[in-house]
């Protein structure tokens, strides 16, 4: 491969294999640090307090909740819908950008991954936990019974079914089969006997010979082409909730590349604000570099504008469209009640992203782990603002109302980042952080110590 | 020394009555005494000394009096059975007491009216709410918890107040105030209020009543009103949490109540409905066939006070529960039918409409393709059904409801949840003695699930029944909802579409009929008939 004279190589620092081996292998080898457990005890303590709140909302019914007979929605499924956006990052670069052959991924695919995984673990939990009666959730799917029910395949609920438990299967395979060579690395290399033994397990056998990993490159590919089109179809099928509907305000033909462009801009906040910490906290500066925090940057002021044309062109349909209930709607989100909403969603969505223009921001960690945290929070409220202030004043006025979130929603809130983050903080101390196998391909052809090899 | 008698329920007792002059009634019970109580006429006969029971007392009365005025039967056993399965029994009125009306000079009546005093300050008037009266069913949780008509609060009196003055007091809804320096009273802005005069409902505050109506409200009983009927106000730096089941009452000029004057609907019977959309065969899908039945109600705008006894009648029909004035606050109110008031025009003279909402049966129903597991269904007969054992609570259908009318049981009220300690029953309806009031033909529904409207269901299924087992047709009027048969004004009319020579066929096929938000083509069943005010344009 051509490598350019002006192009920063994508790893610091003139690593060998070993060194890389070694210092990706570090934070699972080595003991974690006082700042790790604090992390770990916080986030456990806010999963516990979730789960409370959710045994709560089980016991005592959904009315613990701030919603009402006008809506019916709220926190809830605005946070379904935030961590199943959050995931679609992991997909987009493990996925996509492996079939562009975009070779920087290879220093944060894996985490992303992860976080995907764990992202729609936390999202899997609200459409169960908003269910008047969880306990009867099975009901969803298609099994025979003696009964003769069958499921509503013309519900988008029902497709959302399907969706995320078949993002979530792949999401998983894909990740765990990328481990399975570094899972190999780890039983090698650590002298535990017990730890040896359960990554033994885990690397189902992994020797490294030439056919396990032409088939490892097979099935790389064969499940990178499953789940590319899952990163379009997910949140597409997700915004079909709300698009299919006939309230003003969800009944909205744009909303699926609207929904998958939000989805990827806010799942690059996402992996932007973990990445950022864990360089730092795991040495990892030469392997996640300023490189690919500025390409990163990029997919995010590209898709951030996607998102702040789309609410543009959801502005002008509804003045367009002359209904007079799709007219008040979106009036009402600018200028009703939840204006603030409105007001925080368009300023860290669509004017905050227009700052990477300037390269030095962009190449600024500082200004973008900023950035990617108003990002996460602006698009938060996109979906706060999509739901509620569609529902709180649709057709009769008689039933317009107005919705606060109780404790309960709260919690249950705090309680998946709780989840979420102890999840990441377990993940990398038990698996590497970076794909150890992949990041070597990226040094054979960008490294600059063998500069004629380049024939790959 | 002081006693305590109990006296019957009336369903537990004999008794019998002359509604009219010549007209008199039998009463039976209808179920034996719940508790350790005697009749009080019983008592009465037990104290003079004659050991006999009030039925047998009855029956030698009717035998003495009232059987010889009738030749129709001869044997007093035939008579009785019959007068007791009538209800009624009529004698021939012989006399010849003719009723007038009573000639009052108006005049003078109008002068005494008129010459009250007029006093300087803010005018105090005590009124009745139409549900709770005087504060005699004050421990009646169904009407505690039925809106106003007007101001649509429910569970308090309160302090209304006309938009003119609330604007020079500063006042909101919601806002306390104080009443000559003793009373607190929350402020309601009622538009039509007459400026400088407020009014407050009596009957409320009770201390000495039921579970329900304990200190319900604020008591107002020790005001003397025509010593008070100067007030003085003064703000209080403090808010009042209403339970108010609508809040916004414009209909931000949405056709949503259509109306019309007289002389326009006499030139033009289609006045104030002139729908300039396509309504049938608008969609891309085949409109749904009923080749039997399709049930549909009317409702006259015209016709409807806004009373709301519908609302209790379908409470009572369909074991909707009540939850209390905490949860009404936070708009978890559970009725099926409820009254949206709005109000237009201006503030110190606002016209006023009221519109009944139950849900309307949509044949394009929006709330039945979003369901993931088709727990909401339409019947073969137009009906939109709902299948409480398959819910699993989503509340998808209720958000994709444009007329909201679906409710959610957001906490176990009914006692029928499969967990334990988990009730919610402010007013005590689910311990056995309440529970009686229970419709045995409609099911109870658990925690978790949505209802809604069924369109007495069970009253439909009773009436096809009957006409099987004659082998023969439903026939028009014979079944009734709930809603209509209490309606005060005949508001609401249920029928078959299907038949062309119904009441309800009529009524839809008028110039006055239209759908609410038939723009959305959810093609419902229900439909409404224009309102014609009485008043030149």
């Amino acid at each position: 491969m051509y490598v350019s004279p002006i192009r920063e190589p994508l790893i610091k620092g003139n690593k060998t294999y070993s060194q890389i081996t070694k210092d990706i292998a570090a934070p699972i080898e080595g003991k974690p640090g006082k700042t790790w457990y604090m992390g770990l005890t916080i986030s456990l303590s806010a999963m516990f307090f979730g789960l409370a709140m959710m045994a709560w909302t089980v016991w005592e019914g959904i009315g613990t909740w701030g919603l009402n007979r006008t809506i019916g929605w709220g926190w809830g499924i605005t946070n379904f819908v935030w961590w199943v956006g959050i995931g679609h990052a992991g997909t987009f670069i493990s996925a996509i950008l492996l079939l562009f052959r975009q070779k920087w991924r290879t220093s944060i695919n894996r985490s992303a991954e992860a976080m995907t995984i764990f992202a729609i673990l936390c999202a899997g939990l609200f459409p169960l936990i908003h269910m008047g009666r969880p306990l009867l959730a099975f009901f969803v799917f298609p099994y025979p019974n003696s009964r003769d029910l069958w499921v509503n395949f013309n519900s988008p609920l029902l497709w959302d079914v399907f969706a995320i438990s078949t993002y979530l299967l792949v999401s998983l395979l894909f990740w765990y089969m990328g481990l399975i060579p570094d899972i190999g690395t780890m039983r090698d290399r650590i002298t535990s006997k017990t730890k040896k033994y359960i990554y033994g397990i885990l690397s189902f056998g992994w020797t490294g010979s030439v056919k396990h990993w032409q088939r490892h490159e097979k099935l790389s590919l064969i499940l990178a082409g499953l789940a590319a089109p899952l990163v379009l179809s997910v949140h597409s099928i997700v915004s079909a909730d709300f698009a299919t509907s006939i309230i003003p305000g969800w009944h909205t033909t744009i909303f699926p590349p609207y929904f998958v462009a939000g989805a990827i801009f806010s799942g690059f906040a996402m992996v932007l604000t973990l990445l950022i910490v864990t360089r730092k906290v795991l040495n990892l500066e030469n392997y996640i570099t300023v490189t690919h925090i500025e390409s990163m940057n990029k997919i995010i002021i590209a898709t951030g504008s996607i998102v702040g044309i789309a609410y543009m062109t959801e502005l002008f349909i509804s003045w367009y469209s002359g209904v007079e209930y799709e007219q008040y709607a979106f009036l009402n989100r600018a200028t009703g009640p939840y204006w603030w909403a409105y007001a925080i969603m368009m300023t860290c969505n669509v004017i905050s992203p227009q700052l990477l223009w300037f390269r030095k921001l962009r190449r600024s960690f500082v200004f973008t782990f900023i950035l990617s945290i108003f990002i996460n929070i602006g698009m938060w409220f996109e979906r706060f603002v999509i739901i509620v202030t569609s529902l709180h004043r649709d057709y009769l006025p008689s039933s317009w109302a107005m919705y606060k979130p109780s404790i309960v929603e709260v919690g249950i809130f705090i309680g998946t980042l709780g989840l979420f983050f102890s999840c990441f903080l377990i993940f990398i101390r038990v698996f590497p952080v970076i794909a150890i196998a992949e990041i070597k391909t990226v040094v054979k052809s960008s490294g600059e110590k063998e500069p004629k090899n380049e024939t790959l | 020394m002081e006693y305590v008698a109990p006296d019957n329920h009336y369903l537990e007792s004999w008794n019998d009555a002359e509604i009219k002059r010549g007209s008199y009634s039998l009463m039976q019970p209808a179920i034996r005494p719940l508790f350790d109580t005697r009749q009080f006429q019983s008592s009465l006969l037990k104290w003079s000394g004659k050991d006999v029971d009030y039925h047998k007392f009855i029956m030698k009365n009717w035998e003495e009096t009232l059987f010889p005025t009738q030749s129709l039967y001869t044997n007093f056993k035939s008579y009785w059975e019959h007068t007791l399965q009538e209800g009624i029994f009529q004698v021939k009125d012989t006399s010849n007491n003719k009723l007038k009306f009573a000639q009052l000079d108006i005049n003078k009546t109008l002068e005494a009216i008129t010459q009250n005093k007029k006093s300087s300050g803010i005018e105090l008037q005590v009124y009745e709410k139409v549900s709770i009266g005087d504060g005699s069913m004050a421990n009646n949780p169904w009407l505690q918890e039925m809106p106003d008509p007007i101001s649509k609060i429910c569970w308090d009196n309160y302090l209304n107040i006309s938009p003119k003055q609330a604007k020079e007091m500063a006042l909101e809804t919601g806002n306390l105030v104080l009443l000559n320096s003793k009373l607190e009273l929350p402020v309601y802005i009622l538009p039509g209020q007459a400026y400088n005069s407020v009014s407050v409902a009596g009957g409320y505050g009770r201390t000495i009543c039921g579970k329900v109506g304990k200190v319900v409200g604020f008591k107002i009983s020790h005001l003397n009103t025509s010593k008070y009927s100067s007030v003085k106000l003064e703000k209080i730096e403090r808010r009042f949490d209403f339970a108010m089941t609508q809040t916004h009452h414009s209909m931000e000029g949405r056709a949503i109540v259509r109306e019309a004057n007289l002389d326009e609907y006499k030139k033009n019977p289609k006045a104030g409905n002139d729908n300039k959309h396509e309504y049938k065969n608008a969609g891309i899908y085949k409109e749904p066939e009923f080749p039997n039945h399709h049930w549909g109600l009317a409702i006259d705008l015209n016709s409807c006070v806004g009373c709301g006894a519908c609302t209790i009648a379908c409470q009572a029909e369909n074991n909707v529960p009540i939850v209390g004035k905490k949860e009404v606050i936070r708009a978890h109110e559970m009725s099926w039918i409820r009254i949206d008031r709005y109000f237009s025009g201006d503030e110190n003279k606002p016209g006023v409409v009221f519109q009944p909402v139950m849900c309307q049966h949509c044949d394009n129903a929006p709330c039945e393709n979003v369901c993931p597991v088709a727990a909401t269904n339409h019947s073969s007969e137009g009906l939109n059904q709902m299948i409480y054992n398959r819910c699993i609570g989503t509340r998808y259908c209720g958000n994709n409801c444009p007329y909201k009318v679906r409710r959610f049981n957001w906490f176990d009220y009914t006692n029928a949840d499969s967990i334990p300690n988990n009730l919610h029953d402010p007013a005590g309806m689910t311990v056995d003695l309440s529970r009686m009031v229970l419709n045995p033909d409609v099911t109870i529904r658990a925690k978790g699930v949505i209802e809604k409207c069924s369109m007495c269901v069970q009253r439909i299924q009773e009436g096809k029944l009957n006409a099987k087992l004659e082998g023969r047709k439903v026939k028009d009027g014979e079944i009734k909802m709930a809603c209509q048969q209490t309606c005060p004004s005949g508001a609401i009319l249920f029928g078959d579409l299907n038949d062309k020579g119904s009441d309800l066929f009529k009524l839809a096929s008028s110039d006055r009929n239209y759908h609410l938000l038939e723009e959305i083509h959810t093609l419902p069943s229900v439909s409404y008939l224009t309102k014609i005010r009485n008043k030149k344009s």
